[in-house]
């Protein structure tokens, strides 16, 4: 079971160059869309049936904030230009998932007593693959 | 890593018009105005270029920056570069402490039968917008204040490290200017805006962020 600090989250303008995107706390949420299949022919039981529906998938996280940061560089370029991003979200840093991101959302946090951080939200578009 | 003590926020003051400045290039077709104080360009005033003082007809503009005062031109360029136009001068806000840069855009799904792409969402991106909020030791300048009643855009720069090299612009509207008073603590005012429009086109009028 590998620590948390083993982790790493990379992002890549064409899939072949990575950087590690500076965070301490990102998080995927990988979910598929459940679909209420209920109806008078099978609930007799009483229960509920469902389907899988779509998939979806997000990530976010916060860190600490450099503009000369190659990945946040990748990241705002991506937002400036309204373009997709390869992410790859790697719980041991080796192995993990991949795929497509929009950026939603970038915010900076500047105060004058503490380090600059900032915090991201990217939005999957596509498949995931699995990294092994 | 910067510290955010290193940042600074600074203001627009009064449109000021200017002629002959000369301008260097940045790389291919684009050109910079050298002198960094008048690289913020007034958006109400075109800007016209000179190719060894001639005038370059604007067929012949790709695009303008007026966030970091550049322009890309459409052909290629041999001569001396200067142009006449209007900048921003910038001045640092008084007491600021705290700044918050929100940066958003709405995110479209797309999904349909032929894109759905064995079982996956789809999705585009939307409008952009930028939000901004400054806390400072309010100096009782009414500055913001002022900005707030007259109801015009005003332009904000901030430098999060003072390198002049990751810095982020733009044109903003003043929501909100909020006083707190605590008997025992400073005067404490907070700032809020919101981005006063997109960008036109090619040219870059409303937001930006790289080295100016």
């Amino acid at each position: 079971m590998p620590a948390g600090y083993s982790g790493k989250v990379q992002v890549s303008a064409d899939d072949i160059s990575y950087s590690d995107l500076p965070l301490n706390s990102p998080s995927l949420n990988d979910a598929l869309n459940m679909l209420d299949l209920t109806d008078l022919s099978n609930s007799s039981a009483g229960n509920k049936t469902r389907g899988y529906g779509l998939r979806d998938w997000s990530i976010s996280g916060e860190g600490n904030y450099t503009g000369a940061n190659a990945a946040i560089s990748i990241l705002r370029t991506a937002f400036n230009n309204r373009t997709a991003v390869y992410v790859k979200f790697l719980p041991d840093g080796s192995t993990g998932k991949k795929g497509q991101v929009l950026v939603e959302n970038i915010n900076i946090s500047l105060p004058v007593d503490d380090k600059t951080t900032f915090s991201v939200s990217l939005q999957g578009t596509g498949a995931v693959t699995d990294i092994s | 890593m910067a510290a955010a003590y290193k940042a600074t926020i600074k203001k627009s003051g009064t449109s000021t018009a200017f002629t002959d400045e000369a301008m260097s290039v940045v790389s291919g077709n684009t050109y910079k105005i050298t002198a960094s104080t008048k690289n913020v360009w007034d958006t109400s005033v075109v800007p016209t270029f000179y190719e060894d003082a001639v005038e370059i007809d604007s067929s012949d503009i790709a695009s303008i920056n007026y966030v970091f005062g550049k322009v890309t031109f459409a052909t290629p360029k041999t001569g001396v570069i200067t142009v006449d136009g209007s900048y921003m001068p910038l001045a640092a806000i008084a007491g600021a402490n705290s700044i918050g840069l929100n940066m958003s855009q709405s995110i479209h799904n797309v999904t349909d039968f032929d894109g759905a792409d064995n079982g996956n969402n789809r999705k585009i991106c939307g409008q952009m917008d930028v939000t901004l909020s400054v806390e400072r030791i309010d100096p009782l300048d009414d500055a913001i204040y002022d900005v707030l009643v007259a109801g015009n855009p005003i332009f904000i720069e901030i430098n999060e490290d003072r390198s002049q090299t990751s810095v982020h612009r733009g044109w903003f509207l003043v929501e909100s200017a909020n006083k707190a008073l605590n008997m025992e603590a400073l005067i404490n005012e907070t700032i809020s805006m919101s981005l006063a429009g997109q960008n036109d086109g090619a040219d870059v009028k409303t937001f930006g962020y790289g080295a100016p």
